[in-house]
């Protein structure tokens, strides 16, 4: 990985390095956690794995139709055996099924196994490469474990046996340093015939092996999650990156250069759901610039900047930053559907809106306000002072070091008075510095209607606790319950990516 | 969601059908509507005393598939955590038929658009296909091999990746 950093300048070293410079746990294994987290992120398999998982209809019958059958020396025993119905009429009615009802039989198998089914009779052979091809690397690999070389070969033969088109593939389990040649071809075999949803990870190390250039010739791709790769060069390549029907994009541990990700994002007229997830230094500066992205999710990376420069049906900004030293500035420049934004961190992120940084005390002038706005999550500690400023903005504040004065000196600010209708209230401790900032809420917010809150252990706060600390609480409608999640963050199908309300 | 308000207001309606060899089957409106061609029907007034013909479904399927309609529409919409459980349950059960009626009720799914059941009759025949040798698989849906032994083994080595399997080494083809 050394000899390999050196060529690759100074993005990679600057990786390594921070890699390196961790102490405890060191690098290796700190890589070893890091990519299966990254793999639980990712979406759903298209066919689980594991029988078991396969169907809810047949539980029962799992274990009679496992591999197991296959070890039976006498096939015809074990066929019987297997299957315990009533005997057929001895017709071979399944093949007069019509060609798309056996396709859907066949994409519910494994890559294997409905590879397996050419080998039936000649209708199937002809059903399977009519049948768009799964991949999944899971589905290939030895029982006795991972052999690279084995899957990969696998993989390879399993594209090229079929003629197209490729719905989808899913590689998770190849480290691909010592098959590069494979690694090429099998892109370009994924471009030619018109895959349209991809999951490619290389298992490092090292953390910088070259995605081939032909990714960015897969036109037809309509989801794509890429981890662990160096990108290719996008903003000085030949050809334009051809991704014009590409919806999901999701860049996990992988390195691209600020101008490439730029290019590259240009070229996604339909790009909705971005995510970068564990991007290290690089780009050091997410600009977000696009005419159809809706949601845009960084993950637990280090950037120095989060820039929404013009962004039209940008819905949501979700933010599950790492602290770093640096305070990471959020800009946002024009984002005029912008209706969930979090988790802003007060002592991480400062926020800059049209042009005007956002500081406690300030008069706020309608350019630097987000009207479209329905949710904000933030990260608050109410024991600090500028934090609960910065949270209220309110017109004026003079200097008051005792806090239950510093709340009363607050006011009240157009949010409580006429939007704020919903509080949630996470980590929630019966401190007095809390208990005092839900008193503020309560009492200036006039169209408060449901305040939820947990606890340190997640039991639902007691009414009157409330009471007791002399609060007039609104009885809570519902109380909301937290899923905040990854795989919530890029769920557009979720009014809130944050909270579930929940029958009371 | 119509579902609903049908069992609420005239859940009497009771929508008649009659399979190919001649026998006449009633469900309520709601299970009908679970199929598109049955609901098209009653859409285009089509439903009367005498009952829609369905050319291509035998009574045997046919009643499976009342059956099944049924049930669904009865718990189509709120479905409690209980409920959805049950619902998985008699999916499970129904489902447990011979191959010929797994045929019969892919068939009858397809042909009267029968959503959810196509899906659960389609999973089923990926459930028995799983974990067998081609020449199970050939025994248990009585598909006739119609590869020359050359043929069939040209294709096993072409896809040696497909066939193989590591424990223990075994012929399978």
């Amino acid at each position: 990985m050394d000899a390999a950093g050196e060529e690759e300048g100074m993005t990679y070293n600057e990786v390594v390095e921070y890699f390196n410079s961790m102490q405890d746990p060191p690098a290796q294994e700190r890589i070893d956690c890091i990519i299966p987290y990254l793999i639980s992120l990712l979406p759903a398999p298209f066919v689980p794995a594991q029988p078991e998982a396969a169907g809810a209809s047949s539980d029962s019958e799992v274990d009679l139709f496992s591999f197991t059958s296959s070890d039976s020396e006498d096939d015809s025993a074990a066929a019987v055996h297997a299957f315990p119905s009533a005997p057929g009429d001895g017709e071979d009615h399944i093949s007069r099924l019509p060609d798309d009802v056996l396709s859907e039989i066949i994409s519910r198998l494994s890559t294997k196994e409905a590879a397996r089914t050419m080998a039936l009779s000649t209708r199937w052979r002809g059903v399977w490469a009519k049948t768009s091809l799964v991949v999944d690397d899971a589905h290939l690999m030895d029982s006795d474990g991972p052999r690279q070389i084995t899957v990969v070969r696998a993989i390879s033969r399993c594209v090229d046996a079929h003629p197209g088109p490729v719905r989808g593939v899913r590689v998770t389990h190849v480290a691909f340093y010592d098959h590069e040649y494979a690694l090429r071809r099998l892109v370009a075999s994924l471009a030619d015939k018109n895959v349209e949803d991809l999951i490619l990870f290389n298992r490092p190390w090292p953390l910088n092996m070259p995605l081939p250039d032909d990714i960015l010739r897969c036109a037809h791709l309509r989801r794509l999650y890429l981890g662990t790769w160096m990108f290719p060069e996008v903003a000085a390549a030949a050809c334009p990156p051809a991704f014009e029907n590409l919806r999901e994009l999701g860049l996990f541990h992988c390195i691209i250069l600020d101008e490439d990700f730029d290019a590259l994002l240009s070229h996604c007229h339909k790009l909705e759901v971005l995510s970068l997830v564990m991007s290290y230094h690089c780009p050091s500066r997410l600009r977000l610039s696009s005419p159809s992205l809706r949601v845009a999710v960084e993950w637990m990376s280090s950037f120095d900047e989060v820039v929404v420069d013009e962004a039209p049906c940008l819905e949501r900004l979700l933010l599950q930053s790492i602290p770093v030293s640096e305070r990471v500035l959020i800009k946002i420049v024009r984002a005029l559907r912008l209706e969930v934004l979090g988790i802003l961190d007060l002592q991480l992120h400062a926020l800059e809106i049209g042009g005007t940084a956002i500081r406690a005390g300030m008069f706020v002038r309608s350019s630097a306000k987000l009207p479209s706005l329905k949710i904000l999550a933030v990260k608050v500690c109410l024991a600090i002072e500028r934090e609960i400023k910065l949270l209220s903005i309110p017109r004026a504040s003079p200097e008051i070091a005792n806090r239950v004065e510093l709340w009363k000196s607050l006011g009240s600010c157009e949010c409580l008075k006429s939007h704020l209708k919903t509080v949630t209230i996470q980590g929630f401790r019966k401190q007095d510095y809390e208990l005092l900032c839900l008193n503020y809420l309560v009492s200036e917010g006039k169209v408060l209607k449901t305040v939820a809150f947990f606890s340190e252990d997640h039991v639902s706060f007691a009414y009157k606790d409330v009471v007791a600390a002399e609060i007039t609480l609104m009885f809570p409608k519902d109380l909301a319950k937290d899923r905040w999640s990854f795989q919530s963050a890029i769920d557009l199908s979720l009014d809130d990516p944050f909270f579930c309300s929940v029958e009371v | 969601m119509a579902a609903a308000t049908d069992d609420a207001g005239d859940s009497n309606e009771m929508i008649r059908v009659v399979s190919s060899d001649g026998e006449h089957f009633e469900m309520p409106e709601a299970a009908a509507n679970l199929s598109l061609v049955l609901r098209h029907m009653i859409e285009d007034d089509c439903a009367d005393a005498a009952g829609i013909p369905l050319a291509v479904v035998a009574a045997k399927p046919l009643a499976k598939i009342v059956d099944y309609c049924t049930k669904h529409a009865a718990k189509s919409s709120g479905l409690t955590i209980e409920e959805a459980e049950e619902l998985k349950r008699f999916d499970a059960e129904f489902i447990e038929v011979d191959t010929d009626m797994l045929y019969d009720l892919l068939v009858a799914a397809d042909f009267m658009g029968v959503e959810g059941l196509s899906k659960l009759a389609v999973q089923r025949t990926a459930d028995l296909i799983k974990g067998k040798t081609p020449e199970q698989n050939r025994e248990t849906f009585g598909i006739v091999n119609d590869f020359t032994p050359e043929e069939e083994e040209e294709i096993c080595k072409e896809n040696e990746w497909a066939f193989q399997i590591t424990k223990p080494p075994s012929r399978l083809c």
